[in-house]
C-alpha cells in the first residue's frame, strides 16, 4: 500500500475534519447547546464547502480503495447539505435531549460513514462505513428525555439492522468466495469472465434483501414505519432524509457491479421490489389516522419510487438523485413541520390538524407545499423526480412501461391520503387549542425548526421552477465521472 | 325600397315589443300599457297595409316581392334573405291585422300587462318571420322564436293545467322542428355536393333545382319529405301529431288561443307547400295517397272528438284539427283546385278560428264557463254575442256566402275530379261539422237560461270586444261575397308549384 | 416578452399581493377585480393585434427552460385557443364581479381565483407539453381548495374526488406525453417537448394506435364524458357559485382543448380508427347526461348532467372530423363557456336568496324575483339550444356536421337536445310557477353584482347566436389544421 501524499491527504481533509468535529463537540460543556449547534452546523459548512472544491477532481488513493470523483463529491455535498440543514433545525430540539453535544457528535459520525460510501471502491469498505452510519444512528431514536417510543424505535431499528448487516455479510462472503477480490471493478470483471452462476444470484439476494432493510423496501420495511414514528421527529427527518439515502448509493454501486452480468435479473428484481414498495407503503399509509405514521409510511413508498430511478437505468438515474434529494429535503422539512405540531398541539393525529390553515397559516402553508411536493404536483422538485424516471421508462416500453405506470398511479394513490391533511387543515374547523409556546416548559421558541422547514421549502420551490441547474449537475457527475467506483 | 319595407314589417313588432316593455316599465299604468300597445300594434298593420297597396297581382307566380338577400353568416352560407308572394302575403296580412285586434280584445286582462304585450308583439314578430324567411336557417330561427312567447303565454295566463300543457306544447313542436332540421341539412349538403356551394339560401336552392333541370334524387327525396313532413304536420296538425293542440288551447288565454289557431297552425301547412311541395315535388306525388288518408283521418276523427267534447274550446280546438285536415287533403289532390282551396283555407281558418276562440273567451269572461252543460239559454241572457257566435258557427261550418264556404268548395270540387271515394268520404266530416255547431248551439245558446246563469247577470259584448269581431266577421262576409282578391293572389302563389307538381304526374 | 407572458403573470402578482394585504380583507375583492380587469383589458388589448387571417401561432416566446430535457417556456396562441383564453379572461373578471359579498377568508378566496386564472390560461397557450402539463396541475389544487373550503356540506369529499379524478388522468396523459417525447426524439435526433415540433414529426399508426386511448381517456374525464363524469355532478353540487362557473365554464374547456390540440393532432389516424368509440361514448353522454338531469332534485345538479350531455356534443363534433363539425365542437366549447356561467350564476342566485337549490323545496318564484327568473330562462333557454342563442349554432353546426358524417345518426344528437328542452322547461316551471313554500316568502330579487356578470354573458350568448362569423373567423385555422381542408374551402 501507497503512503498517502499531502495531496492526496487533502482529498481525505472532508472526512477528518468531520472526526475531528466530533471529537471537538463531544468536548464542549454539556449544556453548550447554542454553541454545540453553531458548531456542527459551521463545521458541516465548512465541510460541504471543503468537498465542493474536489469536484472536478478524479483520483484513487490509498491505493485505489478510496475514489475521489464527481460522483462521490455529488453525493457528499449533496448529504452533507441535507445533514445541514437538519442539523440546523434541530438546534431547538436540542433542548429536549439529554446533551446536545453528545447528540451531534452521533449526527456527525454517522455524516461521516455516509461521506465514506461514495468513496469506497470495495464491499469492505463500503460495509464498515455503513456499519459505522448505523450503529451510530441506533442511538439516535432513544436521544429524547422524556419519550417513551424512543425505546421500541431504536430496538426495532436496531435488531433490523443487526439482521440486515448478516444478510449483507453472507452475500459478501458468497461473492467473495466466487470472484476472489472484494474490489467492485474486480468484482465485476470476474462475474464478466465467469458468466452467469446460481450463486452470485443468491448472493445478490442476499444483498439486495440487506441494503434493502436499509432503504425500507418492501418486504424488508417492517421496522421502519414503527422507528419513524417512535423516533423524535428531528431524528426521523435524519434516518429518512439522509442515513437512507446512503444506503441507495450503495445499493446503486451493487447494481453497477452487477450490471456486466446481471443487468436485467437485477434489474428486474429490484423492479419488483419497488413496485410492490411503492403500493403497499401507500395503501399502508392510506390508512392512518397518525400523520407522523402516514408520512413515514410515505416515506417506503418513496424509497420505491427513488429505485424505479434505478432500474430503469440511463438518465433515469438522474431523475433517482433528484428524487432523492426531494424526498430528503421533503422529509426532513416535514419532519420538522411534525414537531411543531406536536409541540403545539400535542400530537400529529389527524385532529390535531384541523383548523391548522387559521391558527398557524405559515406553517400549514410551508406543509400544504411539502404534502403537495410529496403527491408529486408540478411546478414543485417532488414533481421533477418523479418525472425524469417515468419519461425515460415510458421511452424504453415494455415491462418499464408497466413500471412507470404503477409509478404514476401510486403517486396519484398518495395525492389521496396528502390531500386528506390539507383537507384537515384548511377545510375543517380546529378542535383542538395551541398550546402555548412554552407549555412544557423546556420548550423554546420553535425558530430553528421553522428556520429548517423554510430553507426546504425555498429549496424545492426554487429546484422546481429551475430544475435545470441540478439536473445538469447530476448527469454531469453520473454519466461524465461514473462509474462509482 | 321595397325590401327596407318588409324589414320594417318585420321588426316593428320587435321594436314595439322593447317599447311596451320600457314603457310599462316606466309607467305601471294598465291604461297607458294598453294604450301604447295597441299604438304599437297598429304600426306593422298600417306598414302591411301599404304593401298590400304596392302588391304586384301581375308577377308571375314563383317571384318573390319585396324581395332582399344580405349574406349574414358566411362560414355556414347562411344569408338573411326575405320576401313575399301569394303564399305568403295572405298569412303575414292575418299576423298583422290579429295582433291588434288581440292587443284590444285583451283590455281587460289584468295579470302583468307589460310582459303580457311584449310577449305579444313577440310572438308577432316570430310569425312574420317564418312566413317571410327565404333563408332555411332563418326560417328555423323564426320557427322556433315563435314557441318561446307561447310557451309563456300559455305558463304565465293559462287555465288550470297550464304548466302541463305549456311543456307539451314546446316538446311536441320542438321534436318536430329538430327532425324537420335533420331534413333541411340533407337538402343543404345534397346542394353543395351537387354544386359546391354551401348555402341554406332557400331562393338559390329552389333556382337550381327549377332552372338547372336537377332534382334530388329519388331515394333521397323519400327520406328528407317524411322528416320535413313530419315536422309540420305536428304543427298542423295532424292525427295522430295532433294531442298537444287541444291542451294547448284548453289552457291558453284568449289571446294566445287566437294566435294558436290563427296563425300558429298555418305554419306548417305554409311550410308544407313551400318547402316540402316545392323543393321535392316527385316525393309529394309519391306520399299523396298517405296524406290524403291522413288528411281525411284527420277531417273525420277530429270532427268527431269535436262531437264529443262537453268544453267548447276544446270543441273549437278540434274543429280546427278537423279544419286542417281538410287543407292537407286538399294538397294531396295535387290538382290545382283543391291546391289552390287548400292554401286558401288557411287563410280562411285564419280569420274563423279567431272569431271562434274570441267569441269561446268572451263567453268564459263574461259567465265563468264554457261547459256546454253547465251553459244553456245563453242567447237570451247575451244576444249580441249569441248573434256573432251564430254567424261565427255557421262561417265555420262553410255556409255559401261566407269566406268558409269557398276552400271548401274548391277543394271537394278539385277533388272530386281526382278521386271521388275519397272525396265523399271527406265530405263526411261536413255532416259531422254541422252536427256539433249546431247541438252547441242549441245546448249552450238556445233554450231556457239557468237560473245561475240569470241570476248572474253577465255583461253582454263590450265595445272592445265587438270592434275585432266586427273586423273579422266584415272580412269573413266581404271575402265570402267577392273571393277574387284572396283568390287571385292564392292562384299567384301557388301557381309555380302546381306546375311543378304536373311536371311530375 | 409576450404579452401572454404578461398575462399570465399579472394573476400571480395580484395573488402575493393579496398574501401581503392579508389583514385588510375588505380590499381584497379591489385587488382582485382590478387584477382581473387587467388581464381581461390585456387580453383584449391583445385581441387587436391579433391576425385572423394569419397561420400558426402567434404572440409567441420561447424560453428555454430545461435544455437538457427540451423543455422551455413556449407560449403562443392560435386560432384554437384564443378564443378559449379570451372566455377565461373574461369569466374569471365577470365571476371576480360576481362574488362581490364574499367575506369569508376574502384574501384567500380571491388569491386562488387568481391563481387559477393563471394555470387555465397558461393551459391554453403553453407550446410545451411539459408547461401544458404544468399549468394542468397547477388548475387542480386552487379549484380543490375553492370547493374545500367554501363547499356544501359534502364539500371535502367532492373535493377529493375531484382531485383525484383529474389528478390520475393527468397522470395518464403524463404518460402518453413521455412516449411522444421519445418517439419524437428518436425522428428529430434531439430532445424537445415543443408541441409544434412533436405535432409536426407524425407518429407511425402502431404507435399512435397505443398512445391515442390514453389521451383519450386523460381528456375525456376532463370533459367529461360517461363512464368518468361521476365526479363532476360531486364537484358542482359542492362548488361555491364562484368555482362552479369558472368549473363548468373553463375547466371543462381544458379536456375539449387537448383533445384537440394534442389527441387529434397527434394521432390523427389512430383518431379516426377510434371513430366509433368517440361516437359512442359522445352519444352516450349526450342521452344518458339528459337522461339522468332529468331526475334530479338539485337544480345545480341538474345543470351539471346537462354539462355533461353539452360536452358530449363538442366530443361527437370532433369525432365528425367534418369542418363544420369540428367548427361546431369549438364554437361549442365557446358557448357551452357562456351559457354555463350564466347557468350557474342564475343557480346561485336561486340559492343565494332562497336559501336552497332543491327543486322540491322551490315554486312560484316568478312573484317573487322576477328579474333573476326571466334570466334564468334566458340562460335556460340559450343552453337548450334555442335558435337566436350562442348555443344553437354551436349544436346546429355540430348536428350538421355529424349529418355529414355519420348520416342518421344525428337523430340521436337531437334526442339530447330534445330532452334538454324538458328538463329544463319542466325544472324551471316547478322553480318559477306553482305554489310558493311559507319560507321563501321574503326573498329578494337578484343583486346588481349578481345581474351585471349575467347581463354582459347574455348579451354575448345573443350576439355570438346572431353573429357567428365574428368568432368563427378566428377559428378558421383550427380547423383547418385538423381536417387538412379549409372550412373556408367549401365556398370557393
Amino acid at each position: 500500500m501507497n503512503s498517502l501524499t499531502l495531496e492526496q491527504l487533502i482529498m481525505l481533509l472532508p472526512e477528518l475534519l468531520l472526526l475531528v468535529l466530533a471529537v471537538i463537540i463531544m468536548l464542549l460543556p454539556g449544556r453548550a447547546r447554542t454553541m454545540a449547534w453553531l458548531v456542527a452546523a459551521g463545521g458541516l459548512a465548512a465541510d460541504l464547502l471543503m468537498c465542493l472544491s474536489l469536484w472536478g477532481v478524479n483520483d484513487y488513493i490509498m491505493g485505489g480503495a478510496y475514489a475521489v470523483n464527481n460522483f462521490a463529491v455529488l453525493v457528499k455535498v449533496m448529504l452533507l447539505g441535507l445533514a445541514l440543514l437538519n442539523v440546523i433545525g434541530s438546534h431547538d430540539f436540542t433542548a429536549r435531549v439529554y446533551r446536545a453535544r453528545e447528540y451531534y457528535a452521533l449526527l456527525l459520525m454517522a455524516m461521516l460513514g455516509l461521506l465514506i460510501i461514495p468513496s469506497s471502491t470495495d464491499f469492505i469498505t463500503l460495509v464498515v462505513a455503513f456499519e459505522l452510519v448505523s450503529i451510530t444512528t441506533y442511538v439516535l431514536p432513544l436521544a429524547e428525555l422524556n419519550n417513551s417510543q424512543g425505546g421500541e424505535a431504536a430496538l426495532k431499528y436496531f435488531i433490523s439492522g443487526a439482521f440486515a448487516s448478516a444478510l449483507i455479510l453472507y452475500g459478501l462472503s458468497l461473492l467473495y468466495g466466487f470472484t476472489g477480490t472484494m474490489n467492485l471493478q474486480n468484482c465485476a470483471q470476474a462475474m464478466a469472465i465467469l458468466g452467469a452462476h446460481p450463486l452470485l444470484i443468491v448472493a445478490l439476494v442476499l444483498l439486495l434483501a440487506g441494503f434493502g432493510y436499509k432503504m425500507a423496501l418492501v418486504p424488508f420495511h417492517w421496522w421502519a414505519a414503527d422507528t419513524y414514528t417512535g423516533s423524535p421527529s428531528p431524528t426521523t427527518g435524519f434516518l429518512s432524509g439522509v442515513t437512507q439515502k446512503g444506503a441507495f448509493v450503495v445499493a446503486l454501486k451493487i447494481i453497477v457491479v452487477y450490471s456486466a452480468v446481471f443487468a436485467p435479473l437485477a434489474a428486474l428484481l429490484l423492479g419488483v421490489l419497488c413496485a410492490v414498495t411503492m403500493t403497499v407503503g401507500n395503501v399502508l399509509a392510506l390508512k392512518q389516522k397518525d400523520v407522523k405514521r402516514m408520512i413515514a409510511y410515505s416515506s417506503v413508498a418513496h424509497a420505491g419510487n427513488i429505485g424505479v430511478g434505478f432500474v430503469v437505468g440511463g438518465t433515469a438515474i438522474v431523475g433517482s438523485f433528484v428524487h432523492i434529494l426531494a424526498h430528503a429535503l421533503m422529509a426532513i422539512a416535514c419532519f420538522f413541520a411534525l414537531q411543531i405540531v406536536l409541540e403545539r398541539k400535542g400530537g400529529t393525529m389527524m385532529q390535531h390538524f384541523r383548523g391548522l390553515g387559521k391558527q398557524m397559516p405559515g406553517l400549514a402553508a410551508a406543509l400544504m407545499l411539502l404534502l403537495l411536493s410529496f403527491g408529486g404536483v408540478p411546478p414543485l422538485l417532488g414533481f421533477w423526480g418523479k418525472m425524469l424516471m417515468v419519461v425515460p421508462a415510458v421511452g424504453l416500453g415494455g415491462w418499464y412501461l408497466v413500471l412507470a405506470l404503477i409509478l404514476v398511479l401510486n403517486s396519484a394513490l398518495s395525492l389521496v391520503y396528502y390531500a386528506a391533511v390539507i383537507r384537515e387543515m384548511y377545510m375543517r374547523p380546529a378542535e383542538i387549542e395551541l398550546l402555548p409556546p412554552a407549555a412544557d416548559k423546556i420548550k423554546p421558541s420553535g425558530r430553528s425548526y421553522q428556520l429548517a422547514l423554510w430553507l426546504s421549502v425555498a429549496l424545492l420551490l426554487a429546484f422546481g421552477l429551475l430544475p435545470n441547474w441540478l439536473t445538469e449537475i447530476c448527469s454531469s457527475a453520473l454519466f461524465n465521472s461514473m462509474l462509482p467506483w | 325600397m321595397s325590401f327596407d319595407l318588409l324589414n320594417i314589417l318585420l321588426f316593428l313588432p320587435l321594436l314595439g315589443a322593447a317599447v311596451v316593455f320600457i314603457g310599462g316599465t316606466l309607467n305601471k299604468q294598465p291604461a297607458f300599457i294598453k294604450g301604447l300597445a295597441l299604438a304599437v300594434s297598429l304600426l306593422p298593420l298600417a306598414v302591411n297595409l301599404y304593401m298590400l297597396a304596392l302588391y304586384d297581382w301581375q308577377l308571375p307566380s314563383g317571384n318573390y316581392q319585396f324581395f332582399g338577400s344580405v349574406n349574414w353568416i358566411d362560414s355556414l352560407g347562411i344569408t338573411y334573405t326575405v320576401g313575399l308572394d301569394g303564399l305568403s302575403m295572405p298569412l303575414v296580412f292575418l299576423t298583422s291585422l290579429l295582433t291588434p285586434l288581440v292587443v284590444l280584445l285583451s283590455y281587460d286582462e289584468h295579470k302583468d300587462l307589460r310582459t303580457f304585450f311584449t310577449l305579444l308583439l313577440l310572438l308577432e314578430c316570430g310569425l312574420i318571420g317564418v312566413f317571410v324567411a327565404l333563408d332555411f336557417f332563418l326560417f328555423y330561427l323564426f320557427w322556433e322564436l315563435v314557441l318561446i312567447p307561447m310557451y309563456f303565454l300559455i305558463l304565465g295566463w293559462g287555465g288550470p293545467r297550464r304548466r302541463y300543457a305549456a311543456i307539451k306544447f314546446f316538446i311536441y313542436t320542438h321534436v318536430a322542428s329538430l327532425v324537420m332540421l335533420v331534413g333541411i341539412f340533407a337538402i343543404v349538403i345534397w346542394n353543395f355536393q351537387q354544386t359546391g356551394i354551401f348555402t341554406f339560401d332557400f331562393v338559390a336552392i329552389s333556382e337550381m333545382l327549377r332552372s338547372g333541370g336537377v332534382s334530388l334524387p329519388l331515394n333521397l327525396q323519400y327520406l328528407i319529405f317524411p322528416a320535413l313532413f313530419f315536422g309540420f304536420a305536428v304543427k298542423i296538425p295532424t292525427v295522430p301529431f295532433h294531442t298537444w293542440l287541444p291542451d294547448a288551447h284548453v289552457e291558453a288565454p284568449t289571446g294566445g288561443s287566437v294566435f294558436l289557431a290563427a296563425v300558429m297552425l298555418k305554419m306548417g301547412g305554409y311550410g308544407l307547400v313551400r318547402f316540402a311541395f316545392g323543393l321535392m315535388p316527385e316525393a309529394a306525388v309519391h306520399y299523396a295517397l298517405p296524406m290524403a288518408v291522413l288528411g281525411i283521418i284527420s277531417m273525420l276523427w277530429g270532427a268527431v272528438l269535436a262531437l264529443a267534447q262537453d268544453d267548447l274550446k276544446k270543441m273549437i280546438a278540434y274543429s280546427s284539427v278537423s279544419h286542417m285536415g281538410l287543407l292537407l287533403f286538399g294538397m294531396a289532390m295535387l290538382q290545382e283546385r283543391a291546391f289552390n282551396g287548400a292554401v286558401l283555407q288557411m287563410f280562411a281558418h285564419g280569420l274563423i278560428s279567431a272569431m271562434l276562440f274570441m267569441v269561446c273567451g268572451i263567453l268564459q269572461h263574461s259567465v265563468g264557463t264554457r261547459r256546454i252543460g253547465d251553459l244553456g239559454g245563453v242567447a237570451s241572457v247575451l244576444p249580441r254575442l249569441s248573434a256573432i257566435t251564430v254567424f261565427t258557427f255557421f262561417a265555420s261550418v262553410g255556409l255559401p256566402g261566407l269566406l268558409g264556404f269557398i276552400p271548401e268548395l274548391q277543394v271537394f270540387l278539385g277533388a272530386f275530379s281526382v278521386n271521388k271515394l275519397l272525396t265523399v268520404i271527406a265530405m263526411l266530416s261536413m255532416i259531422v261539422t254541422a252536427a256539433y255547431y249546431l247541438w252547441a248551439l242549441e245546448r249552450a245558446y238556445f233554450g231556457q237560461p239557468s237560473a245561475d246563469l240569470q241570476e248572474k247577470k253577465p255583461h253582454d259584448l263590450q265595445w272592445f270586444q265587438t270592434v275585432p269581431l266586427l273586423v273579422l266577421g266584415v272580412l269573413v262576409l266581404v271575402l265570402g261575397v267577392w273571393p277574387a282578391p284572396i283568390t287571385d293572389m292564392v292562384a299567384q302563389g301557388t301557381g309555380y308549384i302546381i306546375d311543378l307538381l304536373g311536371g311530375v304526374r | 416578452m409576450s404579452i401572454i407572458t404578461i398575462l399570465l403573470a399579472l394573476p400571480l402578482v395580484g395573488a402575493l399581493l393579496l398574501l401581503l394585504l392579508r389583514s385588510q380583507p375588505q380590499l381584497s375583492k379591489y385587488v382582485a377585480i382590478i387584477c382581473t380587469g387587467a388581464v381581461f383589458i390585456g387580453s383584449l388589448v391583445m385581441l387587436s393585434g391579433y391576425e385572423a387571417a394569419a397561420d400558426g401561432y402567434q404572440f409567441l416566446q420561447e424560453t428555454k427552460w430545461f435544455p437538457a430535457f427540451g423543455v422551455s417556456f413556449a407560449v403562443g396562441l392560435d386560432s384554437l385557443s384564443l378564443p378559449l383564453f379570451m372566455l377565461t379572461t373574461l369569466l374569471c373578471f365577470l365571476v371576480v364581479v360576481y362574488s362581490w359579498d364574499v367575506t369569508e377568508r376574502a384574501p384567500f378566496y380571491y388569491g386562488l381565483l387568481l391563481v387559477l386564472e393563471t394555470g387555465v390560461l397558461g393551459v391554453f397557450s403553453a407550446l410545451d407539453f411539459f408547461l401544458f402539463y404544468i399549468f394542468w396541475e397547477v388548475v387542480l389544487i386552487p379549484m380543490f381548495f375553492l370547493i374545500g373550503i367554501w363547499g356544501g356540506e359534502r364539500r371535502s369529499y367532492a373535493s377529493m374526488k375531484f382531485l383525484i379524478y383529474t389528478h390520475v388522468a393527468s397522470l395518464i396523459m403524463l404518460l402518453a406525453i413521455g412516449a411522444m417525447f421519445f418517439k419524437a426524439a428518436d425522428v428529430l435526433g434531439y430532445y424537445t417537448f415543443s408541441i409544434p415540433e412533436i405535432t409536426e414529426v407524425g407518429f407511425d399508426l402502431n404507435f399512435e394506435l397505443l398512445v391515442f386511448p390514453a389521451l383519450l381517456f386523460a381528456f375525456c374525464v376532463k370533459l367529461p364524458v360517461v363512464p368518468v363524469h361521476t365526479w363532476l355532478p360531486d364537484a358542482h353540487v359542492e362548488a361555491p357559485t364562484a368555482a362552479s362557473v369558472l368549473l363548468a365554464g373553463v375547466l371543462l374547456k381544458m379536456g375539449g382543448y387537448g383533445l384537440i390540440r394534442v389527441a387529434y393532432m397527434l394521432c390523427p389516424t389512430a383518431a379516426r380508427q377510434y371513430t366509433w368509440l368517440v361516437v359512442i361514448l359522445a352519444l352516450l353522454s349526450i342521452v344518458y347526461g339528459a337522461f339522468v338531469a332529468f331526475k334530479q332534485d338539485d337544480l345545480k345538479k341538474l345543470i351539471a348532467y346537462s354539462s355533461i350531455s353539452h360536452m358530449g356534443f363538442v366530443l361527437i363534433g370532433i369525432a365528425s372530423f367534418d369542418e363544420i363539425g369540428i367548427m361546431g365542437a369549438v364554437f361549442q366549447m365557446v358557448a357551452h363557456g357562456l351559457i354555463s356561467a350564466m347557468l350557474f350564476m342564475g343557480c346561485g342566485v336561486i340559492q343565494h336568496h332562497a336559501g336552497t337549490r332543491l327543486i322540491s323545496r322551490l315554486g312560484g318564484l316568478y312573484s317573487k324575483m322576477p328579474a333573476a327568473m326571466t334570466m334564468l330562462i334566458l340562460a335556460f333557454f340559450a343552453s337548450m339550444g334555442i335558435p337566436g342563442f350562442m348555443g344553437f349554432f354551436a349544436e346546429f353546426s355540430v348536428m350538421l356536421g355529424v349529418f355529414r358524417s355519420f348520416g342518421w345518426v344525428v337523430l340521436l344528437v337531437a334526442l339530447g337536445a330534445v330532452l334538454a328542452v324538458g328538463y329544463y322547461l319542466w325544472a324551471f316551471q316547478r322553480v318559477a310557477y306553482g305554489t310558493m313554500p311559507a319560507e321563501l316568502a321574503g326573498c329578494k330579487d337578484i343583486h346588481w353584482y349578481e345581474m351585471l356578470p349575467m347581463l354582459v354573458l347574455l348579451v354575448l350568448t345573443i350576439y355570438f347566436g346572431l353573429q357567428p362569423d365574428v368568432l368563427v373567423e378566428y377559428m378558421e385555422g383550427s380547423v383547418e389544421s385538423l381536417t387538412g381542408l379549409s372550412y373556408w374551402d367549401m365556398e370557393a
